[in-house]
């Protein structure tokens, strides 16, 4: 039997996410045979991503895909015909969800919130960031269909020189018994923090929103894939809307850049941001435990600090 | 509304957890802590009980000292409390887990909604409410940041977040809900509340008493401490602007812009 990982591919408005799609990318590079499983009124453009991105195969369900009792029915009956190697679907809230009930329809194992996952001998392995971040434990599925979520913030974006992917139409699934009376998009464009390639994060030290300009400003000139994040008290405290925060009970983000502006380090903030590649903090204080982890550290007041950073960035293009 | 609530103890620091030559989890030095999303958990399901009547029941798996988990919460607004504690249910994986907790659910009778955390504190999978759900049979709303039960009797509307916004959802009942921190403030206890719920007696059930076979589903192959990340440069200039450029310099050096 040959090797095939499924994709849960989720999308929105027809489009498949970018967190999906660099998924659909990472499954291709363990294995040559990736299929994606769209659950979604309509096929949209998700045979002409997934195949960029390097499917083979798109599987449509024709169904409300904001419901994951319904991803999961879809899933568990394409997993019962095609018997995949395991099922990958992206650590977001909606696929944590999908992919806790296609376990447990499964009766099978779940490796949650994983940062590597490898294919060896038809045998999936997954590396997790435990305990705050503290620890890295290997682990695997004893029998039956993995299922995994996987953190896709620090996954290189999705590949784009696959030509479209074979379309199979699977029967319409039952109408959602949940429904969804209205979508909020977090306030401004420009990428999500599990896509940001760039995340400049501020802490209490911001003092209240206003003083979040001067992050949004120096995201700004860093570009398209700079994004802000904070810790938790300055969402707690509505400075930042309350998808924006990073950490243990937050976003986990994992980023090329990492700027950490009048945070102190906590280990609830660390496991959210541990997997970034390069680290920069900024802060007042000398002995804050966020410089242990840092590459670059400047001491000082970051409202004097990050407008300087921002202008030396800005005078470089 | 007759609510179960799901609360789970947890280490209240992890790096207190040691990792065993089995590659299980020693909590033995770790102090234990009601999960802090759990508060939240109860404190909802106290909230809409007042609002419509009804009772609140904890549901809590885990060992002997687990019962602080019950009593913590009696003392906050719930009635009743059951303790799921097995040896052989010890360091169960997130299935086996729900299946306890769903079979726990399943004896308490007509329950209109359960009530979990979004994210547990020490393993985070995210994942027990929605397979209790799919064990149950009932829909859910997972990462809920506001409830209002005011939208039509039968149902609840509720709201989610997501990692591009929020969605407004609204789910008939009975269902299952989790919920994250920033749904609400959790009360404290009084003084003569926790003497209360020191006198409160819990059901204690073992997984037999469940109809449940531990079994793994998941293992583990190793665990190690991750590298530590070398020291680190600090950047200093002679002004404030000479900093910024040095640092900038220094990232462009790196080739991280
Ligand atoms: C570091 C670490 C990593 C782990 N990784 C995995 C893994 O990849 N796959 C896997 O299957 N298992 C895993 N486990 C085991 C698993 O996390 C727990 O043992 C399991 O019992 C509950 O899962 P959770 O804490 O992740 O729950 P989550 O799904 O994160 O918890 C959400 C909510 O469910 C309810 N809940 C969860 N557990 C209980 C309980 N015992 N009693 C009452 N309510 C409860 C609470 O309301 C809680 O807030 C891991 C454990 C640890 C410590
Ligand atoms: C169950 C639980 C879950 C949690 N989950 C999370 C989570 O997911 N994410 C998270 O972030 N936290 C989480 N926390 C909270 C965490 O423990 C810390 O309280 C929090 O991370 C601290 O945020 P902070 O660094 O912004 O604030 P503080 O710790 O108050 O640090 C502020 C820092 O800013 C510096 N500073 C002040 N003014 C300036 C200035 N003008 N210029 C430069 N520096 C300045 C100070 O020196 C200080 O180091 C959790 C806590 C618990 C108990």
């Amino acid at each position: 039997m040959t090797d095939t990982l499924f994709v849960l591919m989720e999308a929105r408005d027809g489009a498949p996410t970018d967190s999906a799609l660099a998924l659909i990318t990472e499954a291709r590079r363990l294995c040559e045979d990736v299929a994606a499983v769209l659950v979604a009124p309509e096929i949209g453009t998700a045979a002409e991503c997934a195949g960029a991105a390097g499917a083979s195969t798109v599987h449509h369900v024709p169904a409300d895909g904001r419901a994951a009792d319904l991803i999961a029915a879809a899933l568990t009956a394409l997993v019962a015909t095609h018997s995949p190697t395991a099922v990958l679907v992206p650590a977001t809230t909606l696929g944590n969800e999908a992919a806790a009930r296609v376990t447990a329809r499964l009766g099978t194992g779940l490796l949650a919130d994983v940062s590597a996952v490898t294919l060896a001998d038809g045998v999936v392995t997954a590396v997790k960031s435990e305990l705050g971040g503290t620890r890295l434990a290997r682990c695997r599925v004893v029998d039956g269909v993995p299922v995994l979520t996987v953190r896709t913030g620090g996954l290189p974006p999705a590949g784009s020189d696959g030509g479209p992917a074979a379309v199979i139409t699977a029967a319409a699934a039952a109408p959602a018994r949940t429904t969804v009376v209205e979508y909020l998009p977090t306030g401004g464009e420009g990428v999500s923090l599990e896509d940001a390639t760039i995340v400049v994060a501020g802490g209490r030290a911001m003092g209240g929103s206003e003083g979040f300009s001067v992050l949004h400003e120096l995201a700004a000139a860093l570009g398209p894939t700079a994004a802000v994040g904070s810790s938790r008290p300055a969402a707690d405290a509505g400075w930042v809307p309350v998808e924006l925060e990073i950490g243990i009970s937050g976003k986990k983000v994992a980023p090329d850049l990492y700027l950490a502006c009048g945070i102190s380090g906590a280990s609830q903030h660390l496991a959210g941001m541990s997997g970034s590649r390069t680290v920069v903090a900024i802060n007042k204080d000398p002995q804050a435990p966020i410089f242990a982890v840092a590459d670059f550290g400047v001491v000082g007041d970051l409202f004097e600090i990050v407008p300087a950073i921002t202008a030396a960035v800005s005078a470089r293009v | 509304m007759n609510i179960a609530v799901l609360v789970k103890q947890v280490p209240e620091d992890l790096g207190t957890v040691q990792v065993t030559e089995g590659r299980t989890l020693d909590r033995a030095n770790a102090r234990a802590v009601t999960d802090p999303v759990g508060k939240n958990a109860l404190e909802a399901a106290v909230q809409l009980a007042e609002a419509t009547g009804g009772t609140v029941t904890v549901i809590t798996l885990g060992p002997a000292g687990a019962k602080a988990v019950l009593k913590e919460c009696v003392s906050v607004g719930a009635q009743a409390g059951v303790h799921v504690s097995d040896g052989g249910l010890a360091g169960s994986d997130a299935l086996t887990t729900a299946r306890v907790l769903a079979a726990a659910i399943g004896r308490l009778g007509a329950i209109d909604l359960v009530i979990a955390g979004a994210r547990s504190f020490d393993g985070g999978s995210a994942a027990v409410p929605a397979m209790v759900a799919e064990l149950l049979d009932l829909p859910s709303v997972t990462a809920v940041t506001a409830i209002d039960s005011g939208d039509a009797p039968g149902a609840l509307l509720c709201t989610r977040v997501l990692e591009d916004g929020h969605e407004r959802v609204s789910l008939p009942l009975p269902s299952v809900i989790s919920v994250d921190e920033y749904v609400n403030t959790p009360r404290y206890p009084s003084v003569k509340s926790k003497l209360a719920a020191n006198k409160a007696v819990f059901e204690v059930l073992t997984a037999a008493d469940l109809g449940i076979v531990p079994a793994r589903h998941a293992a583990v192959i190793d665990i190690t401490v991750p590298p530590v990340r070398e020291p680190g440069v600090m950047i200093t200039g002679d002004t404030v602007q000479d900093t910024a450029d040095k640092l900038v310099a220094a990232l462009a050096g790196a080739g991280v812009l």
